[in-house]
């Protein structure tokens, strides 16, 4: 069952080393990702978008504050929480049926249902025929295709995405993000998608939230004005596009701001 | 989303990154057999010249005759077998153990606090300068051999392991814990898979380094084997007899690590590796 998740005035300072000023990343942050909401995290590079995503995924813990998943607070990693990364972290010594299999096995789901599983999943993302293939024989979009199927298979309750497709070429990535919202829009879930492009941000979220160079404040909040299905190239998109790139813009003079003040 | 419009070309590069195991010989066989062949062509000239003493520098085709020759009385594979066992029976400890105690070190911090700086100390203490003390322990029969081997594999092993155990990226921790992997299940999908590639390198340049000491052991406390076969003929003057002892070794060694590379090559064909 899909959850929310709230934070509650979170931050995170990590320790300067060898007398170096301690480095506040991110600084009362507080919020809430709605249930079957699809939030994309958007900043300049060292905002601290992943911070809070690692945060979330129980990765690293909070300085101060609370980070809730359907009302449980994160104390570490865990299965309610399901997160792919930019490098995709497949096994490598396993095939990709296997490591689809994998967090199917470590909630002790029978054998039979978890093959139909992996099966459904494998489906899915248009992997099935290479299913007794090592990760090494994938191309980048196959592997974050498979890396997505193993997320998704273990039905988390959040789903977490940190920069998924940032190192795909273009063509690739168009059709993951098709792929992906075509699933999410399928059997939908709380999502966290944390991204550095402007035009992902406008085709898949239904809220938008900026984050600013200086600990991470919220820039803005911008929910979509946009309907599903979309097309990248429709008007509307373009000029929610428009939007929220002038909101980073602003995000990234604040942060020229801070350094000046 | 069909799977027609997957990246063809990526699947089928993908296909060609399979990785030939490096065994192939042929032209390094050549070299073997022309360096071989000038040294007989060498000693035929000598026989007629005079030019050294063919008694300290046998022939090959000299070795090759007194090994066949140990070979028919049985005393040349009493001697292999004597040595084969010993190394195996060392190896077979000090596998487990090593790769045993690097997992053990690496996942606890009080077996890491209890074990790591005995073993660091003992370390670089070469094995050879403990042998009088295992036979003054042990005696000079096969259990002085067997703990000599065991000890002496037992470090190149433990070292891998554990520089292979802390090697593992990070990112895979993570991803196992978002699975829900527990310890345990963490333990063998990520942990001890990760690791292995690198046990086996371990257990490579253990098993060469078994190859080398067990000679040394032979020499002092055996009545049998290579490195007994060697030093015995030294006092008979049988130079041919000591160097079958030692070309047999060199097969040995060889062959084991090329049965492993193969082992390997088979194991780990889910390896990244380009060569």
């Amino acid at each position: 069952m899909s959850q929310n998740v709230i934070f509650e005035n979170v931050s995170k300072t990590f320790p300067g080393r060898r007398g170096a000023a301690a480095n506040t990343v991110i600084a009362g942050f507080s919020g809430e990702v709605a249930v079957n909401e699809f939030l994309c995290l958007l900043g300049p590079s060292g905002c601290g978008k992943s911070t809070v995503l690692n945060m979330v995924a129980g990765f690293a813990k909070p300085t101060s504050g609370r980070i809730s998943v359907g009302g449980r607070l994160v104390r570490g990693p865990g299965p309610d929480r399901g997160i792919v990364f930019q490098q995709y972290a497949l096994f490598p010594w396993y095939s990709v049926a296997r490591n689809v299999e994998l967090g199917l096995e470590a909630k002790a789901v029978p054998r039979a249902e978890r093959r139909e599983t992996v099966e459904r999943m494998l489906r899915a993302v248009g992997l099935w025929a290479h299913r007794d293939k090592y990760p090494k024989e994938l191309s980048g979009g196959m592997k974050q295709r498979a890396a997505i199927a193993r997320t998704l298979a273990a039905d988390p309750e959040v789903i977490l995405m940190d920069e998924p497709f940032a190192a795909l070429d273009a063509q690739t990535r168009e059709h993951l993000q098709q792929e992906l919202l075509s699933i999410w829009e399928g059997s939908r879930k709380t999502v966290i998608f944390v991204t550095h492009s402007v035009q992902e941000a406008a085709l898949l979220a239904d809220r938008v939230t900026i984050l600013g160079r200086n600990q991470g404040q919220v820039i803005a909040s911008l929910p979509s004005p946009l309907s599903r299905p979309r097309n990248r190239m429709d008007d509307d998109v373009i000029a929610f596009e428009r939007e929220i790139y002038a909101w980073l813009k602003q995000a990234e003079a604040t942060g020229v701001d801070a350094e000046a003040a | 989303m069909s799977e027609m419009n997957m990246t063809d070309a990526a699947v089928r590069s993908g296909r060609q990154i399979w990785p030939q195991p490096r065994l192939r010989v042929p032209a390094k066989l050549v070299t073997l057999i022309v360096a071989i062949a000038l040294w007989q062509i060498i000693s035929l000239a000598n026989d007629h010249l005079h030019f050294y003493n063919a008694v300290l520098v046998p022939s090959p085709w000299r070795i090759v005759a007194a090994g066949f020759a140990l070979a028919k009385t049985g005393e040349l594979f009493v001697h292999m077998g004597a040595s084969l066992l010993r190394v195996a029976a060392g190896m077979a400890v000090a596998i487990p153990l090593g790769a045993g105690l690097a997992l053990l070190v690496t996942s606890s911090r009080k077996a890491e606090v209890v074990l790591d700086p005995i073993i660091e100390l003992l370390r670089p203490v070469p094995s050879l300068a403990l042998l009088p003390v295992f036979i003054v322990w042990f005696g000079i029969g096969e259990t002085t051999k067997m703990v000599f081997i065991a000890y002496s594999a037992f470090f190149i092993i433990f070292v891998t392991t554990v520089e292979a155990i802390r090697n593992i990226e990070p990112i895979l921790f993570q991803a196992a814990g978002s699975l829900g992997l527990n310890r345990a299940q963490t333990y063998f999908h990520v942990t001890f898979k990760a690791a292995l590639p690198q046990i086996m390198v371990g257990v490579r340049l253990a098993l060469a380094t078994s190859w080398f000491l067990i000679v040394g052991a032979e020499f002092l406390a055996a009545n049998e084997g290579l490195g007994f076969l060697i030093n015995f003929s030294r006092v008979w003057f049988q130079i041919d007899k000591m160097m079958v002892g030692a070309v047999v070794i060199g097969l040995l060694g060889l062959a084991s690590n090329y049965l492993l590379l193969l082992l390997e090559a088979r194991l780990f064909a889910w390896r990244e590796r380009r060569a």
